[in-house]
């Protein structure tokens, strides 16, 4: 079944000189995909991931999500969107540093309205998952970059999401905990069949991704499948 | 969790949080303070005129205040008084008669309002004799007059010297008579100090020739409220004559009142602008310095109201710590000030011009304190208004890249 889909997308940024960051690109990500957008730094990686997160507008095109096409939801209707249906991982972690790690998990249930007790049993749930129980009471501060991100991605599969969007997911971590991360992920895809959608240029992410797709200048030049 | 959030954010920089939390702090204590001197100021001013000069009531012949002259006098003022003195709310009453005169010296001349005055009774209503600088109040001598210290040095007089007051009787005559200075006395009115002069009532009448009449009649009540309510008895027991109340005799007293009112609504507003700017400016800082984390929040799903609540939560609670504190302090200086009082010895010279003591005892009713905590903690919260609104705006993407 396929989860996203982009037609035919443009994303161009104003300026004295307009920028296409996005150039007609069309994919499609079935259920299950654990799938690596590559290229350059300029490509268009993160734009693309942005505007299938719902984070930007296309200038042209449609974002296709779960058979949604959410290219003209509002402002408000596009953070509900996000907070129901996608979970995010970013290259700086991005985690709440006033809240432990247990309450960063639970605080995206909380904007889901889950109640109390569901929310304590899932974050525990997948902190335990992330190998990081016996971490849950730390803040952000306490923890080390690898720690981060796995909080991160826990936080990220704490709504339940139809698929999980990681912009450079390891852009910061070192070889151990980019190995880490990258087995968990591959766990959860494979035990969960979570959907993951990565946008790197590390070569160790491109190596455990079943489907690479490259982009070069805003448009998609190649999709492969790793054996 | 938004609260839980909120609290934490605001210990996230103690130093700027204390910063917030005193300076609203110190917004109500100022704000309160100035309301009880200003409250102190006016209490006292008031009381002052009412129980050294003015007092609470008069009583005068119908058109004697339009204009004031010997033939609009009240005639068997004994009687008058006495029947006065009957109401239970009334402590004591006085009455006046006043003629104006030239007053002579060898060397200099002035204008003044002569009072002429039974001693005891005006003693009693308005404490004249308490004011006493120098000699005898208004005993010693045949003819003796008591002046105040300011006329004193400006007609270069001293004790026992004579001085010469030229008037006209009720009839148009001119009449002149030498009294001798047996008293010298300084109240906190300087103005009312260099026109007033008192002699003795019997003295004045007989060189009159108005034995038993007065220019009016001066009722101090036991309690300021029982003002309206004497008032209505004296008006219908005397209702040929013009009875008023304090406001009414010297409306420069009220404007005066309004005045200070108006002076301290403006200290009040110029500390709370000054309060929101300060927060408007420091949650301003706390916003932007979390461009990237709001940033954060927003793209994981956390809409506009959440966000906006936890900003202007954290307000609240800044406020919620610094009211309280900003009260009690404002209540202790009160309490201490109140007790001992606060010298303004360096401007008495000029307070004393408008009849206010140089001595001034703050004080202020329990629910002012009330209304300017809310005055002021709603300040507080408006102000976090446009931080809030800012953050609202930001896109969640370019708020992410800041670095």
């Amino acid at each position: 079944m396929i989860v996203i889909e982009t037609k035919n997308v443009t994303k161009v940024y104003e300026g004295v000189v307009p920028v296409t960051a996005v150039d007609g690109v069309s994919i499609q990500i079935e259920e299950g995909e654990f799938t690596a957008i590559v290229g350059p730094s300029g490509s268009g990686k993160t734009t693309l991931l942005n505007l299938i997160g719902g984070l930007d507008h296309p200038t042209t095109g449609e974002v296709w999500i779960g058979g949604k096409n959410i290219s003209h939801l509002s402002k408000n209707e596009l953070i509900d969107f996000r907070l129901h249906h996608i979970g995010f991982v970013f290259q700086a972690y991005n985690l709440i540093p006033v809240l432990s790690a247990k309450e960063n998990v639970e605080f995206i249930m909380l904007l889901q309205k889950r109640s109390k007790s569901e929310r304590i049993s899932r974050a525990k749930e997948l902190l335990k998952m992330v190998g990081l129980e016996t971490r849950m009471n730390n803040r952000p501060g306490e923890l080390s970059g690898g720690q981060q991100q796995r909080v991160a991605v826990a936080r990220a599969l704490a709504s339940k999401p139809q698929f999980v969007l990681a912009d450079e997911p390891t852009a910061n971590l070192d070889s151990n905990s980019t190995a880490q991360l990258l087995d968990m992920m591959h766990d959860l895809n494979k035990k969960e069949k979570m959907t993951f959608l990565f946008s790197t240029h590390d070569q160790r992410v491109i190596d455990r991704a079943e489907r690479v797709i490259m982009l070069e200048d805003g448009k998609v030049v190649g999709s492969e499948l790793n054996g | 969790m938004i609260t839980q959030i909120a609290w934490r954010n605001v210990w996230r920089n103690k130093v700027r949080s204390l910063v917030v939390i005193a300076s609203v702090a110190v917004g109500i204590w100022a704000a309160t303070f100035i309301a009880a001197f200003s409250s102190g100021m006016r209490h006292r001013y008031v009381e002052t005129a009412i129980h050294k000069e003015v007092s609470h009531i008069q009583v005068h012949a119908n058109g004697y205040l339009d204009d004031p002259e010997l033939s609009e006098s009240i005639p068997d003022v004994n009687t008058m008084i006495s029947q006065i003195e009957k109401i239970p709310e009334v402590k004591s009453v006085s009455s006046r008669l006043l003629v104006n005169a030239m007053a002579a010296t060898a060397s200099a001349s002035t204008g003044v309002l002569l009072r002429g005055i039974d001693t005891l009774s005006e003693n009693n209503t308005t404490g004249i004799g308490k004011n006493l600088v120098e000699g005898n109040y208004l005993s010693g001598a045949a003819l003796p007059a008591y002046i105040s210290s300011e006329l004193a040095d400006k007609l270069h007089l001293k004790l026992k010297h004579k001085i010469v007051f030229t008037f006209q009787d009720a009839q148009g005559y001119m009449i002149s008579a030498a009294f001798r200075i047996t008293g010298i006395f300084k109240t906190s009115n300087s103005t009312f100090d260099l026109q007033n002069v008192f002699l003795r009532d019997a003295d004045l009448s007989a060189l009159l020739k108005m034995d038993g009449e007065a220019s009016e009649i001066a009722v101090l009540l036991k309690n300021d409220i029982d003002v309206p309510a004497v008032i209505s008895k004296l008006k219908s027991q005397f209702p040929q004559y013009d009875v008023k109340d304090w406001k009414q005799i010297a409306p420069e007293l009220a404007l005066t009142v309004d005045s200070l009112n108006e002076t301290l609504y403006m200290f009040i507003l110029i500390i709370v602008l000054a309060l929101v700017f300060g927060i408007v400016n420091t949650m301003l800082m706390a916003v932007l310095e979390r461009t990237r984390e709001i940033g954060m929040l927003m793209a994981i799903g956390m809409n506009r109201k959440k966000l906006f609540r936890m900003i202007m939560t954290e307000t609240f609670y800044l406020s919620l710590v610094g009211t309280p504190a900003g009260l009690l302090l404002a209540y202790i200086t009160i309490v201490l000030t109140g007790k001992y009082g606060i010298s303004l010895a360096l401007f008495a010279q000029g307070l004393s011009s408008y009849g206010i003591s140089k001595m001034v005892y703050p004080e202020l009713e329990a629910s002012v304190y009330g209304v300017i905590a809310v005055f002021i903690f709603t300040g507080t919260l408006l102000a976090s208004f446009y931080p809030a609104i800012r953050a609202l705006k930001f896109n969640s993407v370019e708020a992410m890249r800041a670095v």
